[in-house]
């Protein structure tokens, strides 16, 4: 595995590292991480670069960058917004990879919470998009999530005498987190400015839509939900029964890791997660024969 | 701004250089020094934010990772002291050869600050030392390091580990939790650098220091800039701190040193 740090974009303003395997493997889609909120191309627990070298050790050619505004990357100097700008530089990451030497065109997208977001709004727009990896990605509530949410705790007296105050503690979480997701920045800069992002779950029929689209073009899926979006998921069926009208056939794998936190703190976590990614890659896009 | 890979073929370092965007003659070079673990994630944008205000006041700056973390070589479980003060020596050398000067000002924050001073003690071309917000006291920081590992642990009912602490999702091995213990920078030598303590919050420790190393015939000053230092505050979403007060603070301890000499 070798890496180099590269500058592309429009004004050469986007800053990456391209992670390349020892060995090229045909038939190995290259894999583009995406930034999760204001965490930075290292990704939070330093995941992504270790999602890449595992990715690269197994034949992938991968980049992981910054969104302009963030990280090592240039502010952008026109006025598209963030959540447009993502795409845009999503579409010129991939554009770099392929225009390189032996350079592929099909990808796979992975990314965090809004990386997650990011990467499922370029997958709909860019069909070089095989696959997306998506951690805590939009979530709806189902019939399911009441009764894993309430169900243990109907027979336990300890459960009710807490309700009120566990309803008040949860509102007020919810509340911050949302205000503040996916990522803070205290004290604001006045020289280099955050880009805004407010993750906003689309309505579920515009999700499955768009799902059904992705489905129909044969793109390759892979979910992974932590414990930590407790108001949204919390158990790994739950996402198939989001969408009772789509057939996924084998194209979409849902693993929940219960107890993670949202960016995968824990060693151990951190560990079945890279796993994960790497049985599921290794499965779905075998070497060329 | 260059972003590239430099010294060992074998287990490169990532760093970014920026060079100077004022049309006169830049004479200083500054080496920035992150913190470590999760601190690291949580002062990137600061250390952007203090890069972009350097360069505009006519410096070189050389940001870098050391090894096994952020985008440098090497598995986190593998980061030593000892390897990281040799990185340090590495970027120092690289910084020196990209931009053209003979002699270096090193920035660290938190235990970066503490890498620094030890980096520097045997070095000549170190003009000044920028100590922000240093772990004085190893002992007392690996102590608040297993603190944080054993409060996770728990929350995620696990036991705690005595051998690899994962704290904020950043692996601290036994090897490296050894070698914080045994630095006490109040018994530090001291550098041949003009040395700035800059902290954000009232601190003995740092007062201590420095007049210990004035007693010990050294340069050495303790600013107060009061601002947000809660850098080892985690957050489940990500967060950066950048605590404009103090930034300001270790910039003009710079560029005033820059205006003086020139």
């Amino acid at each position: 595995m070798r890496e180099k740090a590269v500058k592309f974009g429009a004004n050469r303003g986007l800053v990456g590292i391209v992670a390349e395997p020892a060995a090229p493997v045909a038939g190995k889609p290259a894999v583009v991480l995406l930034n999760s909120g204001i965490l930075h191309h290292v990704g939070a627990s330093r995941l992504y670069v270790q999602v890449a070298r595992r990715l690269a050790a197994a034949g992938h050619v991968t980049l992981r960058f910054d969104f302009s505004g963030i990280g090592d990357s240039e502010p952008r100097r026109d006025t598209l917004g963030a959540a447009e700008s993502a795409v845009v530089e999503t579409r010129e990451a991939m554009d770099l990879l392929q225009a390189r030497k032996g350079g592929t065109d099909r990808f796979v997208l992975f990314g965090l919470c809004s990386g997650a977001d990011m990467g499922f709004k370029a997958a709909g727009v860019d069909e070089r998009v095989v696959g997306l990896v998506q951690l805590d990605p939009f979530a709806y509530r189902t019939r399911g999530y009441y009764v894993h949410h309430y169900g243990p705790k109907l027979v336990n007296v300890d459960a009710w005498r807490n309700y009120v105050s566990v309803r008040v503690q949860r509102w007020r979480a919810t509340r911050e987190a949302a205000r503040r997701a996916p990522g803070t920045v205290e004290d604001e800069p006045l020289e280099y400015v955050a880009p805004e992002y407010r993750r906003v779950f689309p309505p579920r029929e515009e999700t499955q839509a768009k799902l059904q689209a992705l489905v129909s073009r044969r793109v390759q899926l892979l979910n992974v939900f932590s414990s930590g979006m407790p108001d949204h998921y919390n158990h790994a069926e739950q996402y198939r029964a989001s969408f009772p009208g789509l057939d996924f056939g084998s194209l979409l794998q849902v693993e929940f890791i219960r107890g993670a936190e949202h960016t995968f703190t824990f060693l151990q976590d951190q560990e079945r997660l890279l796993d994960m990614v790497e049985q599921w890659a290794t499965r779905v896009f075998p070497p060329a024969t | 701004m260059n972003p590239f890979f430099f010294g060992s073929s074998k287990s490169p370092l990532y760093g970014v250089y920026h060079p100077p965007r004022t049309q006169e003659a830049a004479t200083r070079a500054v080496l920035l020094c992150y913190p470590m673990g999760a601190e690291y994630m949580r002062a990137h944008r600061a250390f952007r934010q203090l890069t972009t205000l350097l360069v505009k006041g006519g410096a070189h700056v050389l940001r870098f990772d050391y090894f096994g973390t952020g985008d440098s070589a090497g598995d986190g479980r593998d980061g030593t002291v000892a390897r990281w003060l040799e990185d340090i020596d590495t970027a120092i050398e690289e910084l020196k050869e990209t931009a053209q000067q003979p002699r270096v000002t090193l920035v660290g924050l938190r235990f970066g600050a503490t890498l620094a001073a030890l980096a520097s003690t045997e070095r000549g071309d170190v003009e000044q030392l920028v100590l922000w917000d240093p772990i004085v006291d190893g002992m007392q920081y690996v102590q608040e390091l297993t603190e944080v590992h054993e409060a996770e642990a728990r929350h995620r009912g696990l036991t705690p580990s005595r051998e690899l602490l994962g704290v904020h999702g950043f692996p601290v091995p036994t090897a490296l939790r050894a070698e914080i213990e045994q630095i006490d920078l109040l018994t530090w030598p001291g550098a041949t650098a003009r040395t700035e303590l800059v902290v954000s919050s009232e601190r003995e420790d740092t007062v201590d220091l420095t007049a210990r190393l004035r007693a010990r015939g050294r340069e050495a000053r303790h600013q107060l800039f009061p601002s947000n230092g809660n850098w080892a505050e985690s957050d489940a979403f990500g967060s950066a701190l950048i605590p404009q007060g103090i930034i300001q603070g270790v910039l003009g301890c710079i560029l005033a040193e820059q205006v003086a000499n020139s």
